[in-house]
């Protein structure tokens, strides 16, 4: 499946395969993922030790790391949301290293899936604006002090900004998933292509392994990264929705 | 035995772990930690940003054309538009935070 003849298929990782009607290897992944964070802090919280073992140090770190990162995004204020973070940070973090597994499937690399999750955000966001501040919520699209004329110009202006978030969100996450996985298929590929050609290529072959090998680390990194990001960015959005500007 | 030469022999015990953690390597820098924006990181999502404003601007404009049958003028508006919202995107991403609160982590 790595060198198709000649050409370099990367793309054929993304593509959703059936399992049943209507039910995908996209939502058999996001399945295990719910399944994997459910298991990490039921089986993890069990025990319930002073002293944490391995599992339940892990759910206590993720638990602490999110908390953390509302509090200090959002404010006080910011403690109701905690549940809503903590479950998108954890779906994302479980959707991107499930994917680094061999075989895998990485629902995050499908702009629909990304982008249902920023809508959510999005959604929510608005949702608690007009909450909190009612009607006073659409003085966001118009900074004080602005001179009425250029009204029709500061609004839309600001209601686009507005509206891509969702578009940036999405798009970030995408194409940071999607960028890496073809990154490594491309490089496997090369090794496979040139293991196969010869003495000398099989020393050549090196090159790509090594330059995969790092990319692996890397994608951990990224893989990480980009759970944090979204859910820092969706902090930075509720703040922005529950304080106004 | 009192050693005078000894930097901050009087100092707190918080200071004197700091200067030994210092020496020993232990702190890293700050732009070591994760997630701080490397400039590679930065200018993408800068660029991102940019992207997502024009593409929301230029979606806008069409739908608006294709709904009142104007094309292309809403084109033309949502094109600058979108420009214009990609430009401020982008300085609120350099400025880091917007108005009082909590400091925001820049070049996410």
């Amino acid at each position: 499946m790595a060198a198709e003849g000649q050409s370099i298929d990367a793309l054929s990782q993304f593509a959703l395969t059936p399992i049943a009607a209507g039910f995908t290897n996209s939502n058999l992944y996001m399945l295990v993922a719910g399944a994997g964070i459910s298991a990490l802090m039921l089986i993890g919280m069990r025990s319930r030790a002073r002293v944490p073992g391995r599992l339940q140090s892990l759910a206590e770190v993720s638990y602490e790391f999110v908390y953390g990162l509302v509090r200090d995004q959002i404010g006080h204020e910011g403690k109701k949301f905690f549940p809503f973070v903590f479950t998108l940070f954890m779906f994302i973090l479980f959707g991107n290293m499930l994917g680094m597994l061999p075989y895998a499937f990485t629902f995050t690399s499908h702009i629909a899936v990304t982008f249902t999750l920023a809508l959510v955000v999005f959604v929510l966001v608005t949702a608690v604006a007009l909450a909190i501040h009612g009607l006073h919520f659409f003085s966001y699209f118009f900074p004080e002090g602005a001179p009425k004329a250029l009204a029709p110009l500061i609004i839309p202006i600001e209601v686009i900004s507005y509206l891509s978030r969702v578009v940036s969100l999405s798009v970030r996450l995408f194409a940071n998933m999607v960028a890496g996985h073809v990154m490594l298929k491309v490089f496997a590929t090369f090794v496979v292509m040139m293991g196969s050609a010869g003495a000398l290529g099989l020393l050549g072959a090196v090159a790509p392994l090594a330059i995969n090998v790092a990319l692996v680390g890397f994608e951990f990194l990224v893989a990480f990264l980009q759970a944090y990001v979204f859910a820092v960015l969706t902090c930075i959005y509720l703040h922005d929705a529950v304080h106004l500007h | 035995m009192e050693d005078p030469s000894r930097p901050g022999h009087d100092a707190s015990f918080e200071e004197r772990l700091r200067a030994a953690r210092a020496k020993a390597g232990l702190d890293r820098p700050e732009q070591a930690r994760p997630g701080s924006p490397s400039p590679w990181g930065l200018g993408l999502r800068a660029g991102l940003e940019v992207a997502s404003a024009l593409a929301v601007g230029v979606g806008f404009g069409l739908a608006l054309d294709w709904w009142l049958s104007t094309r292309p003028l809403f084109l033309v508006a949502g094109l600058f538009l979108g420009g214009a919202a990609g430009v401020l995107n982008v300085y609120r991403l350099m400025l880091g935070r917007r108005g009082p609160g909590p400091e925001r982590n820049r070049g996410m």
